[in-house]
């Protein structure tokens, strides 16, 4: 019994063919006996699902109205606070901090809405990395290829999610770690317009920078656990002030009318030939026939670069002088060098990115909706240090990023809709929408999806 | 840029002591960012851009 969709689940709980307890054990089974084969998860939360399942239980048996994610079993990434686990953000260096005493914001408003927490998942440490091979906690394994990276940062909300042991999960995305794992996974993944989420208790990374979102397996299901998920929050200074604009009631209003362009110049240069072929076929699906340029896009990711560089430096610089031995061997110097950045650098970043968020909102003054792939390729082999991209070889680790990086120094929300090529692996293309229309990006994820463009399978996965 | 004497002046100026290994690797990394932001940098600016990272329209 392995629900597919959120619908799924609250409709066997409200027909009563299934309890929330009978699927909240057959979700930690799952995961007992096949994520040793993807290792997606640091801790399994059996203990407090268990008691979540039985208050839905409660509830249904009392006859009372059942809310809107009732037992839906889902993941977070180990960064967000959960009551009693110690948030890791990926970090042995932080295994000795105190458990944490609340859940965070997001956690919260799932739990309001009846969803079941089942674990914490597995990311590159400190979130600076787009492969999730983590020293210290192992590499987690594509689900869809077992000898490829599921992606990072939050590989393993995205691993857990494309190998059916949660419906749904949270990651967080400062340069494309949520877009990059939904690519390399198959999954639809949303990165919010900057502020548009709460990231109070989510280990922060880079505060300029730094979104939080959801991963799931249908358009639906991501605009339904992103409506749940809106709502200010005074615990987030960078989390803005607006009433919740709901997406899911309008969600399959389709693209019609919308004037929607691919976006080329840097976001053609950097995509491979599968990402290319994406983009083609999703804007074949979507009606976009015009190409559009977003100047100085190469400039934007330096500015990404720098501004992450400095700010996780800062933020580890203590940490980097007191205990070096703790650190991620992937990313220790590169946390180092962060630190001894030029102040000038980092403020020329952050100047510069003014003037291309003004640049983007003339391009928005022309079209409703832009498009480019979401990694240059599919997802690499684990350990590979270079690729080849369009005759050139390049760093795998570094380049991962180039298509998302420009985009979220902006803040631009954006949904991920996967798309798989003939020889079976998928690719992400991303929606990208003025600030504050999510409402947009997850219009044409579901229209790619009715069209059957894009489409997220559960992985098989022998036990 | 003379990145080797620019990291034995920082990590003084931090108190961040470096091993041979780990100062070779830093300046590296410093090596590898210098070619990525230097476009960035040298790109003009009015004086008016300010920094302003969050969307208010």
């Amino acid at each position: 019994m392995l629900p597919q969709s959120i619908g799924e689940y609250t409709r066997l709980i409200a027909a009563r063919e299934a309890s929330a307890a009978e699927l909240v054990e057959a979700a930690l089974q799952r995961i007992a006996t096949r994520d040793s084969a993807i290792n997606s998860f640091t801790a399994i939360t059996a203990e407090r699902a268990r008691a979540k399942a039985r208050e839905i239980d409660t509830l249904r048996s009392n006859g009372a109205p059942l809310p809107p994610l009732a037992g839906v079993p889902y993941a977070v990434k180990n960064l967000f606070d959960v009551k009693g686990l110690t948030t890791l953000a990926g970090a042995k260096l932080h295994e000795r901090n105190a458990p944490a005493l609340r859940d965070a914001t997001l956690v919260t408003r799932l739990d309001a809405a009846g969803a079941v927490l089942i674990g914490a998942t597995n990311m590159d440490a400190y979130a600076y990395g787009f492969t999730t091979e983590n020293t210290h906690y192992g590499a987690t394994r594509n689900p869809h290829d077992r000898e490829r990276v599921a992606g990072g940062s939050s590989g393993g909300s995205a691993a857990a999610v494309a190998a059916g042991f949660a419906c749904f999960s949270l990651g967080s995305d400062t340069n494309g770690s949520i877009r990059v794992p939904a690519s390399f996974c198959g999954l639809f993944g949303l990165k919010p317009t900057f502020g548009h989420l709460s990231r109070a208790g989510a280990y922060p990374f880079v505060a300029s920078l730094d979104h939080v979102g959801p991963f799931a397996r249908s358009a639906h299901d991501l605009a339904m656990v992103y409506d749940v998920l809106q709502g200010p929050d005074a615990l987030d200074p960078a989390c803005a002030q607006r009433a919740v604009q709901l997406t899911t009631p309008e969600l399959d209003e389709g693209v019609k009318g919308l004037r929607i362009a691919v976006l080329d110049d840097y976001f053609h240069t950097w995509a491979g030939p599968d990402a290319r072929v994406a983009v083609e076929r999703a804007a074949a699906a979507l009606g976009a026939h015009d190409r559009a340029t977003l100047p100085e896009a190469q400039r934007a990711r330096a500015a990404a670069f720098v501004i992450t560089a400095a700010e996780s430096g800062s933020l580890y610089l203590k940490a980097l002088r007191e205990r070096p031995d703790a650190f991620e061997p992937l990313s220790r110097e590169r946390l180092t060098a962060g630190a001894l950045l030029p102040a000038h650098w980092y403020l020329r970043a952050q100047r510069f990115r003014s003037w291309f968020q003004a640049s983007a909102q003339r391009l928005f003054e022309r079209y409703d909706l832009v498009l480019a792939a979401a990694t240059p390729c599919c997802a690499t082999r684990i350990g590979a240090e270079t690729m080849e991209l369009n005759g050139v070889v390049v760093p795998v680790r570094a380049s991962i990023g180039l298509l998302t990086q420009p985009l979220s120094l902006i803040g631009l929300p954006i949904a991920v809709a996967p798309l798989w090529t003939p020889h079976g692996l998928p690719i992400g293309v991303q929606l990208i929408a003025p600030p504050w229309r999510e409402d947009l990006c997850l219009n044409a994820a579901r229209a790619l999806e009715l069209a059957g463009v894009a489409r997220s399978p559960i992985a098989e996965i022998a036990s | 840029m003379d990145w080797d004497a620019y990291v034995d002046a920082a990590t003084a100026l931090h108190d961040l002591p470096l091993d041979a290994a780990r100062r070779a690797e830093v300046i590296e990394q410093l090596k590898r960012i210098e070619p990525i932001a230097q476009p960035m940098l040298d790109f003009p600016l009015e004086a008016e851009v300010e920094p302003a990272p969050v969307f208010r329209a």
